[in-house]
């Protein structure tokens, strides 16, 4: 094997292994940035009513809970995607190209960005203003960019399934051999 | 047909209808990126609002222009996810062009978030029209790092290829 093909893999591989790691760490920092994010809302709301020990106030402290939870979720779903992206990553650094398990982990990551869309165009916006009595209907906060953006995700999830599919004959191929 | 064969034939007949999906879908997703610019593009030039008049009409074409860079890099991006399924649907599922092609798709995908995230707020405030503010978005960041990953994963497959065709041209 030539050195001028090896040189790239080898520097392609601890490369993918560096970003496996930096794919965690930005997956907890995004985890505490929602979180943050997301319980300012919450407390602010906590805040403007008095928490009591009855059933009033048990319903405020769920309220408050729930406002969390529909602005952090669509950061702690891609959250989620980047500790597939970092399997992914892992694999690849460890020289295993074609595996299942790193297949999977593209399909699973494109799945998990296309459901974090999903909550922030539609799900998150709606829930909110259904916890805030600022609405009844459903509300989108769709821009041009979104679209884009679900595109995208949508055609890495395709990607990563046929590769899956790929990936599956090359491993029972393996163990006929 | 063995068992094989038609499974492999089946995942390429998944890839040849994503493709055929993707000729539908590519230019729906322009039109809905497009259309609306030249709505707002009309409305600046000649139902300018407050602001348009304040920094004229070139001006204000210039901003929505700019605003609308990142839609259209996502939208790059997708376009050049198509060469990735071309391929696939042919079986090269680890060819130097599919690999080369999802790098490319990363590195559109995160010039968007670039432009979203820096480029467009800092032009449009130079420009003259709304003032610059920076927010840091979880969701954005983490949807930058997918892109960044998507990238890593392009280059380690290209260099993966290329190793694999190196081996293949030793032994003939």
């Amino acid at each position: 094997m030539t050195e001028a093909a090896v040189a790239p893999l080898q520097r392609a591989q601890q490369l993918a292994g560096g970003a496996a790691t930096v794919a965690v760490v930005g997956a907890v920092l995004i985890a505490l940035g929602a979180v943050a994010e997301g319980a300012s809302p919450a407390l602010a709301a906590l805040q403007s009513q008095e928490v009591t020990f009855d059933l009033r106030g048990i319903l405020e402290l769920l309220k408050a809970f729930g406002l969390f939870w529909v602005l952090a979720l669509p950061s702690f779903l891609m959250a989620g995607a980047l500790l597939d992206l970092s399997k992914v990553l892992d694999e690849y650094g460890k020289g295993r190209f074609f595996t299942l398990k790193a297949s999977a982990g593209v399909r699973k990551a494109a799945e998990g960005a296309l459901w974090a869309l999903a909550f922030k165009i539609v799900a998150s916006p709606t829930i909110y203003s259904w916890i805030t009595h600022e609405g009844r209907g459903f509300i989108w906060h769709m821009e041009p960019f979104d679209l884009g953006l679900i595109a995208f995700a949508a055609f890495v999830a395709v990607l990563g399934r046929v590769l899956e599919a790929a990936a599956t004959i090359k491993q029972e191929n393996d163990e006929i051999v | 047909m063995t068992n094989e064969e038609a499974r492999l034939e089946k995942a390429r007949a998944s890839a040849a209808q994503m493709r055929t999906m993707t000729d539908l879908l590519i230019p729906i997703l322009l039109a809905a990126i497009v259309l609306p610019l030249i709505g707002e593009l009309y409305l600046v030039t000649f139902e300018p609002e407050p602001w348009a008049t304040e920094v004229g009409a070139p001006v204000a074409v210039l901003i929505k222009l700019i605003s609308y860079a990142p839609a259209l890099a996502a939208a790059a991006a997708v376009i050049v996810l198509r060469a990735v399924l071309f391929e696939y649907q042919e079986g090269r599922y680890l060819s130097a062009k599919a690999s080369a092609a999802f790098q490319r798709a990363g590195y559109w995908a995160l010039a968007a978030f670039l432009l979203k995230m820096f480029v467009v707020p800092i032009a449009v405030s130079l420009l003259g029209g709304q003032a610059f503010s920076w927010r840091f978005d979880p969701l954005d960041a983490a949807l930058m790092a997918f892109a960044l990953s998507v990238v890593m994963i392009g280059g380690v497959l290209e260099a993966a290829a290329a190793q694999l065709k190196s081996e293949n041209d030793q032994i003939v």
